[in-house]
């Protein structure tokens, strides 16, 4: 019976082991090299340094997304954009969504004004400093909608980087007659497919993103219709002059509520 | 008998004329029917058109970053403590300043939660043109409604203040 016991603490130790293996596993990142295509990073990185390179750029797109309703049908919106950029930190978005509505909005460096030509109306609060905080504090404070301003930031690359989960090379495609490479990038949220030119201006010509965690795992979608990377008149399209008879009106965020509530609001 | 119908039907008059006038809000604030269609949810983290989580769902991370500046700006003040009386007062009013927009955005974000606002496709629906002014600010008030045309995002709208 002594003899056995060596034998059976190795296999108890063997046991162990495997639980030990299998527990890690679990717990381990879903992430392994076979899932990040270094062929994938090398399209990328061309694209992001490509456009990190850029003083100055401009972009025209046809974009659309799904909004999930509550009954669970999705519905497409749209939107026609262009966006004009000057770096370090200004900024022109132009959106004109399907059913008509226009907006103008412009990061001047030191300002941002947003203009509804329709309403008559603008708005404009101070700008932070740096392209990622600005852009950082309209998405978020402002509650903006500024879709492809991902592209835009120096530090694109290390910001699909840092979330990174999958990057796959999907092989070469033609998109609206332009040669490209198709590749799938995923981070724990999203699947972002990109097709990106192929030759001496790696820029994209078409964006999916899918929000895999979210119900109905809706889409977003932009179809490039033009890049121009030495656009003409930059100063003059980032300086914003209120036009006559528009009326200068608060972001939401402006004021006190305590004011309000003065009033003998709830 | 007859009394106790007659404020049956008053009371079923006034809930019929409340549930309509939500209903209204209810559909502006999904946006109107906007070129004449059925109005719809135009909102979602798809339309943010961006592959971060902290841009598509920016609600919940704000909150978080909010967290994170309380931090930083208590460190900053216990810093200025040591640098002088006057440099401390500036960061007592720029932290104000900071509270009051973070209060303003709940106040406005629950009100946007509710429904209580009107699209400019639905305003013209309202009919709405008295204006009055409240320290400056100019808010529209119609049959006990008062209301702000502010910016949320780069749209315009008309929230319901009170």
């Amino acid at each position: 019976m002594e003899e056995n016991v060596p034998y059976r603490v190795l296999v108890c130790a063997l046991a162990l082991a495997v639980m030990i293996a299998s527990g890690a596993a679990r717990a381990a990142p879903a992430t392994t090299d076979a899932e990040i295509d270094p062929e994938a990073l090398a399209v990328l990185r061309g694209l992001a340094d490509h456009l990190a390179a850029a003083q100055q750029f401009a972009f025209e797109a046809e974009t659309s997304y799904d909004a999930v309703q509550e009954s669970g049908v999705t519905v497409e919106f749209g939107a026609s954009r262009r966006a004009l950029v000057s770096r370090p930190n200004r900024l022109r978005l132009e959106g004109q969504r399907r059913e008509g509505a226009k907006a103008v909005t412009i990061f001047d460096g030191e300002a941002i004004w947003v203009h509804s030509p329709a309403a008559e109306a603008y708005a404009t609060v101070e700008q932070p400093e740096g392209m990622d905080d600005a852009i950082d504090f309209a998405v978020g404070t402002l509650r903006m909608k500024a879709p492809l301003v991902d592209l835009i930031s120096p530090q694109f690359y290390e910001t699909v980087m840092g979330e990174l989960t999958r990057a796959f090379y999907l092989g070469e495609t033609v998109v609206a007659g332009v040669p490209c490479e198709h590749v799938l990038l995923s981070n724990e949220y999203t699947d972002f497919q990109l097709w990106i030119a192929t030759g001496e201006e790696p820029l994209p010509r078409r964006i999916v993103i899918t929000y895999r965690e979210e119900p109905g795992e809706p889409q977003f979608r932009a179809q490039f219709l033009d890049w121009d990377m030495a656009p003409a008149n930059v100063e003059a399209q980032l300086k914003f002059t209120p036009p006559d008879g528009a009326e200068r009106i608060r972001f939401y965020i402006d004021g006190r509520p305590e004011d309000l509530e003065a009033e003998g609001d709830a | 008998m007859s009394r106790l119908h007659g404020k049956l039907a008053c009371a079923a008059i006034a809930a019929m004329i409340v549930t309509l006038f939500t209903i209204d809000i209810v559909e502006a604030a999904r946006g109107g029917p906007g070129g004449g269609g059925r109005s719809m949810h135009r909102g979602g983290p798809a339309a943010s058109g961006s592959f971060q989580r902290s841009r598509a769902r920016p609600q919940a991370t704000s909150q978080r970053r909010d967290t994170r500046q309380d931090v930083r700006g208590d460190r900053r003040e216990v810093r200025q403590d040591v640098g002088g009386e006057r440099r401390e007062v500036r960061q007592d009013v720029r932290s104000e300043a900071r509270e009051w927009r973070g209060n303003r955005r709940e106040w406005y974000e629950d009100r946007w939660r509710r429904g209580l606002f009107v699209s400019v496709t639905s305003w013209r629906r309202v009919g709405c043109s008295t204006i009055i002014y409240v320290d400056g600010v100019k808010y529209y008030e119609c049959g006990g409604v008062r209301y702000e045309r502010v910016y949320r995002g780069t749209e315009v709208v008309y929230i319901i203040v009170s």
